[in-house]
């Protein structure tokens, strides 16, 4: 089976910092990767760099039979088919809820408003938002505003959803709402690589969990394995170290 | 020592508790409003009395706050002042639309177009510290000393661009706070939403640029409405002048007095409401938090 998303010896620097360090990963279609890691470890950048948010300075991220990271022509259509969802929401706080949503289907797809505007609604309905299509977002919770990113994000149908520790940020009792979004989400078959701190929702939710350190991917596998069985002693500390945290 | 705890307040005192009170029941208010008040009346009444005690009061009472000249003046003084405001309007929108060009040249990272920014930045430094009156004079008197024929001589015209020429080049700078001021964070979401550069900037950066920067703006307004009076120098017979003709005519000032009230009249609305739109920003900020 090809993979969807597969990273080829990626190396990522931040002028003389080297973040990411020969990542080689493969993304099935309709699974969902976990990326943990302590904080530091380059896991938003390898998200950013999947969306072409950053640059890499070797190596190759196809997306299907697409390197995305080597074709700067199409990088506003390759960006369109990955969607990104941020720790800190980043909703635009000068429209609504609905024009959050429908900016960039309308702008970017093309596509008719009205036309737009009856998909977001339906989103909305699904997720129990369609009461804050009018609002904006600084009247919104937490929970309520990375919701809405959420759908923004599927609103342009990505081939595949990169969710950045998107419940970081969230007041506690905000983060049962996102992540069940998310398990809806995995139900519906969509395809998910996030990076989150949270052991318990990773072996949940993930059918491969990726542990980096500094840059390297040191160890991945199924959380039934994964958690139950590292065979790193890197690893073995780093869940020693979360677990007690907890 | 074990003390009883008093009895918890019955559910009528909750609710006489929670009751809105209205503004002269809050604590301290009355207090505060007695202080203002005695202070109001001893300052202000120290400085009435001063002055109307010095000896040359009546002098200057007579010389500047004349009512039968104020009476006497204003009719001039109003027709004048209507051309300041036609100056203003001409002006604002140049001012606005050419600070936001200047600005967006300055932002821009184009290789290619680094002589325009370096134009840019040049213009903005020279005629954002060159005195306003200056740059009026240097147009007005220099521009028809030129005799070149196709240019025009018309005073107000070379007013209204010395006006905009140092106020754009002001106004450039602000938007470009305002721009620069808006979160990275942001231009990552509309670009990993698939939106070009070009469409980032126009529907999520500007916007909220130019939304921050309202309340200077305004202010920029404001100082531009003034410096339409410094046009005076170079001969329009705008409110400045026609206060200046009756002064001389009548060795009186009460006419300037006349020409300041109607500039004041015109800038407090202006003021109160870039107060309100900061006090709404601000309840914005304390209610949003992150956003
Ligand atoms: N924009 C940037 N410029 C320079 N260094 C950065 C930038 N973003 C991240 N880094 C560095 O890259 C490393 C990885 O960061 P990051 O990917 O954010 O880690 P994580 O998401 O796992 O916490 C860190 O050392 C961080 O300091
Ligand atoms: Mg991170």
């Amino acid at each position: 089976m090809i993979a969807l998303l597969r990273y080829e010896s990626v190396y990522k620097a931040y002028g003389q910092n080297l973040v990411l360090r020969n990542i080689n990963l493969d993304v099935q279609e309709h699974s969902v990767t976990c990326l943990i890691g302590a904080s530091g470890c380059g896991k938003s950048t390898l998200l950013r760099c999947t969306n072409l948010l950053e640059e890499i300075q070797h190596g190759a991220i196809w997306l299907r039979d697409i390197d995305l990271a080597n074709s700067q022509k199409q990088a506003d259509d390759l960006r369109a088919r990955v969607g990104m969802v941020f720790q800190s929401y980043n909703l635009f706080p000068h429209m609504n809820v609905l024009k959050n949503i429908t900016l960039a289907p309308v702008k970017v797809k093309g596509e008719r408003r009205s036309e737009a505007e009856d998909r977001a609604r339906d989103l909305l309905q699904r997720f129990g938002l369609l009461d804050k299509a009018l609002e904006y977002p600084d009247r919104l919770s937490g929970g309520q505003q990375q919701r809405i990113a959420i759908i923004r994000a599927l609103a342009m149908q990505p081939e595949v959803l990169l969710l950045d520790e998107v419940t970081s940020a969230l007041d506690p009792e905000m983060v049962g709402e996102v992540m069940d979004i998310i398990i809806e989400l995995k139900n519906l078959n969509i395809t998910m690589m996030l990076a989150t701190h949270q052991m318990g929702f990773a072996s949940q939710i993930a059918d491969n969990v990726v542990f980096l350190d500094s840059g390297s991917i040191v160890e991945q596998g199924h959380p039934s394995q994964f958690f139950s069985n590292p065979q790193h002693e890197r690893t073995r500390q780093f869940l020693e170290r979360v677990t007690m945290a907890i | 020592m074990s003390t009883i705890p008093p009895p918890p307040l019955s559910d009528q005192d909750v609710a006489d508790l929670l009751k809105p009170k209205a503004f002269w029941e809050q604590q301290g208010v009355i207090k505060s409003l007695i202080i203002a008040l005695l202070s109001t009346i001893v300052i202000f009444g120290g400085i009435a009395f001063t002055v109307g005690r010095s000896e040359g009061w009546g002098a200057v009472q007579q010389a500047f706050f004349s009512r039968p000249d104020m009476r006497a003046a204003f009719p001039k003084v109003w027709e004048g002042f209507q051309l300041n405001i036609k100056m203003f309007m001409i002006a604002e929108p140049l001012v606005l639309a050419f600070g936001l060009i200047l600005a967006l040249i300055r932002i821009g990272t184009n290789p290619v177009l680094f002589p325009v920014r370096a134009i840019a930045i040049a213009y903005i430094d020279l005629f954002r510290g060159a005195p306003a009156l200056l740059v009026i004079m240097m147009l007005g008197f220099g521009m028809p000393g030129l005799r070149i024929s196709w240019l025009p001589n018309d005073p107000v015209f070379w007013g209204i661009t010395a006006c905009v020429i140092t106020s754009s080049a002001y106004t450039a700078e602000t938007f470009r706070a305002g721009i620069e001021s808006v979160h990275r964070s942001q231009r990552s979401a509309a670009r990993s939403l698939g939106l070009s550069n070009r469409q980032t900037f126009q529907h999520v950066v500007l916007p909220q640029g130019i939304k921050a920067v309202i309340p200077p703006l305004i202010s920029g307004f404001v100082s531009l409405q003034k410096e339409t009076a410094l046009v005076s120098t170079i001969g329009p017979l705008e409110a400045t002048r026609r206060a200046q003709i009756y002064s001389a005519l009548n060795f009186n000032y009460s006419s300037y007095v006349i020409a300041a009230l109607l500039f004041i009249a015109l800038t407090i609305p202006l003021a109160r409401f870039t107060d309100y739109l900061l006090q709404r920003s601000a309840k914005r900020m304390q209610m949003g938090g992150l956003a």
